[in-house]
């Protein structure tokens, strides 16, 4: 874990493309963190057991593609050591197999050069080992070798990575992980990381609302010997959306409460708590009173749950009929978790689920195998994608009828966006330099330049007008008042029969969003 | 003993020989131009109105007729010893069904129905042409009323409006409330169901629109009548009658234009479907 703490930095400036989302490091760490906060202080030294709740800590938090294969390469190792209280080399080699397993299994469509080929040949590397020696120490080092020159061959298998001179970034976190692992095998101490200040936040005086929506309230209950079906029942009862998961060590729970007090004070004679989390949930809520209340119950038979960065954003959202708005994108991928929670506090019983971000799909996947409510993933790759599947949200259909049209409506549009290179490169044959303004037609480089409204020209150039009706521009945060304007000004003119529509999205990092239809 | 007689409001939209030759009594909603009142159907008409609609500074508004007008109806009729049958508009949308019902307490309720029919325009229209045709052929209003309240639960109005600004101004948004949003270049697709003005989606264009509810159409199979609605928005409506006649080789589908009064809240450029299923 301090290992990787180290190396995050480097493993982010890896990414190979030019936008800036170099946040691998930074997704595997925080989904190895929640693994790691989950054994926190636990009282247990059969590794089964240690194993599968790290397996469910960085289930709960991935983030982002690396984090979610890397909880997928957990759970595989879960469930090869199960029954074991301690492992050996030849044990360690067969877990790493069976995470390699379940990680390809866990990908659509599986790419050689990337993490999975890491994993495999790490877990290929140990099992030769494995056959001459029980030794862990020695497996894992072997481990390690086969990692790092797995990594090495990276670029030999990707063209992309060839191109831009750099190693799979997923690959070497993973490389790194077990670097980590190594070094306290052969002795090293290991090194407390901090956690996040938000977690140790004492709870404020909570005083229960008479009405309104109440508290989200996050805690674990460690001791020993907890009673987590008695614990589940009781919580549940006092509030909605509980979702507890545990065992006889440690028990999280998640609740929403009119009564946090009295739920903690109950938590409070089973065990000693930690990670308290306490969010009033009706502040939030009378922030959109206004649009809720306006909506009458019976239409909510179907919720929608969809991922966006920017105020401007979360209102059009809210405006097309989405009830809960999840904070993040490109940067800064929610986890699986943030997810959960969100589709969770949706007042409906089956939810389409909007990742509108490439790197979220997968954490959004995991979701609905982990929620009791009937959840449908609409794997939208943009904001745009996100917006015109809203649009095919048909209130007269059910939700897998709603899912395949919105599926379906998505395709029709096409996504420009336009930001800064973070780092130079080369794509395409396009030469890049860090600070660039840089044009993306759906998630591909096409233009590069200094000033943004020549590259968004150069980028819409690429698109034949007589196939467009539609265009939206979403302004972010960056975009000055008066280039908007000339630029809704631009494509007015190049789309002369097309509406264009200038919108405020606010959006970070990205000047300009544009949706094509 | 007479016949019995059917009576409806403005709002049906029923054109003007239908109303001679099936002997149906159109009691009209009004429209307010600022201090002028225009009666409904009488003293202006569609092509009247919309060039008025988007003349005028102010949006108009409407009113329903008064108790008075129903009676005025009601008592001659009942006078020649016929019997009233009168049908109107959803009572969700409008106070048009109370007033008939008070004229009809204060006239005689034994022998005056009055139906909500939960439902707009030629949609409402058809029921009407249908009590109307029963009336004809002598049924008693027992019978007729019944018929009316059968048909009722197939009575469909599908349509996509330009903006909801008119709908909302008007307060006859209900659930569609929920179309409202930020984003501009959006058409709301609405339905009329159980009385009420519901949202069924959005479109990214009028032609995207138009897809929508012709699939929404055939999705309903079989109809046993079937008209194009539209508010001042002929050409489009022509085309669309084109597009889905060959599916429907066993009914004439006539143009229903709506009226002043729902055109009030619909705003010009209204098109859809208004049907029966089978």
């Amino acid at each position: 874990m301090a290992w990787l703490t180290a190396n995050r930095d480097e493993i982010d400036a890896l990414n190979v493309f030019p936008v800036p989302d170099g946040d691998t490091g930074t997704n595997m760490l925080l989904t190895l963190q929640s693994a790691v906060e989950e054994i926190h202080g636990i009282d247990e030294t059969h590794l089964g057991r240690v194993v599968k709740r790290v397996a469910h800590g960085a289930l709960m938090g991935a983030r982002g593609n690396s984090g979610v294969i890397l909880s997928q390469i957990f759970r595989g190792i879960s469930v090869s050591v199960e029954n074991r209280a301690v492992v050996d080399g030849p044990g360690l080699a067969q877990a790493l197999e069976s995470g390699a397993t379940v990680a390809y299994r866990a990908v659509m469509k599986p790419t050689e050069g990337t993490m999975l080929t890491v994993v495999r040949e790490a877990a290929h590397g140990a099992t030769a080992r494995a056959s001459q020696t029980p030794d862990i120490v020695d497996v894992t080092r072997a481990a390690c070798e086969a990692a790092r020159a797995a990594v090495e061959r990276t670029p030999e298998q990707l063209d992309v990575l060839r191109r831009a001179g750099v190693v799979d970034a997923g690959g070497f976190g993973l490389q790194i992980i077990l670097e980590g692992f190594l070094k306290r095998l052969e002795g090293e101490p290991a090194v407390a990381f901090a956690r996040p200040a938000a977690h140790h936040a004492a709870p404020r005086a909570v005083v229960a609302p008479e009405t309104g929506w109440g508290y989200c309230t996050e805690f674990i209950i460690n001791g020993a010997g907890l009673p987590l079906d008695e614990v589940r029942a009781e919580i549940a009862r006092r509030g909605e959306s509980a979702i507890i998961v545990g065992d006889e060590s440690a028990i999280k729970v998640h609740v929403h409460t009119h009564e946090p007090a009295v739920v903690m004070a109950y938590a409070q004679q089973i065990g000693t708590l930690s990670r308290i989390k306490v969010d009033d949930m009706s502040a939030q809520h009378h922030r959109l009173q206004g649009e809720a209340s306006r909506q009458p119950r019976s239409l909510k038979h179907l919720g929608i749950v969809a991922v966006a960065s920017g105020r401007g954003f979360r209102q059009i959202l809210e405006s097309l009929g989405v009830d809960s708005v999840v904070e993040g994108g490109q940067t800064m991928n929610p986890s699986t978790e943030d997810l959960l929670t969100a589709v969770e506090s949706v007042p409906a019983a089956e939810v389409v689920l909007l990742p509108n971000n490439g790197n979220v799909i997968m954490s959004a996947q995991q979701v609905p195998p982990l929620s009791d409510k009937r959840v449908r993933v609409v794997p939208s790759r943009s904001l745009p994608e996100g917006i015109a599947a809203l649009l095919a949200f048909d209130f007269t259909q059910d939700l897998e009828a709603n899912a395949t049209a919105m599926g379906r409506a998505l395709k029709a549009v096409r996504t420009v966006e336009i930001t800064t290179a973070v780092r130079d490169s080369a794509v395409d044959g396009l030469q890049i330099h860090e600070g660039d303004v840089i044009g993306l037609l759906n998630d591909r480089v096409v233009a590069a330049g200094k000033a943004r409204p020549p590259v968004i020209d150069r980028v819409l150039g690429r698109i034949d007008p007589s196939s467009v009706q539609t265009i939206t521009i979403y302004a972010g945060a960056e975009a000055p008042e008066l280039e908007r304007e000339t630029v809704r000004r631009q494509l007015a003119e190049r789309f002369k029969n097309s509406a264009v529509e200038l919108q405020a999205g606010e959006q970070a990092l990205y000047p300009y969003i544009i949706a094509v239809e | 003993m007479g016949v019995v007689r059917i009576v409806t409001d403005s709002t049906a939209a029923i054109p003007a020989a239908d109303q001679q030759a099936m002997a149906i009594t159109v009691v009209p909603l009004n429209v307010h131009f600022g201090d002028q009142v225009f009666r409904d159907g009488i003293d202006l008409s569609e092509a009247e109105f919309f060039t008025r609609l988007k003349a005028s500074p102010r949006l108009p508004t409407t009113s329903q007729p008064s108790v008075g007008a129903f009676e005025e109806v009601f008592r001659p009729l009942r006078e020649a010893g016929d019997e009233v049958l009168s049908v109107h508009l959803s009572a969700k949308l409008s106070g048009t069904f109370g007033a008939a019902r008070m004229a009809a307490d204060a006239v005689d309720p034994e022998h005056i129905t009055v139906v909500d029919s939960g439902t707009v325009a030629m949609a409402m229209g058809f029921l009407v042409l249908e009590a109307a045709r029963l009336a004809r052929q002598g049924a008693p209003r027992a019978a007729i009323t019944q018929r009316v309240e059968h048909l009722l639960p197939r009575a469909r109005v599908i349509c996509t409006i330009d903006t909801l600004t008119y709908l909302e101004r008007g307060g006859r948004i209900g659930r569609a409330q929920a179309l409202l949003g930020a984003l501009l270049n959006v058409k709301p697709l609405l339905g009329v169901t159980d009385g009420e003005v519901l949202p069924l989606g959005r479109a990214r264009s009028r032609a995207q629109a138009l897809d929508r509810l012709v699939e929404i159409l055939q999705r309903d199979g079989k109809l046993s009548h079937l008209a194009v609605l539209h508010g001042g928005a002929e050409n489009d409506a022509l085309k669309l009658r084109e597009r889905v006649a060959s599916r429907y080789p066993e009914l004439t589908i006539p143009l229903a234009e709506i009226g002043p009064v729902i055109g009030t809240h619909t705003g010009p450029g209204v098109i859809g479907f208004t049907y029966l299923t089978a």
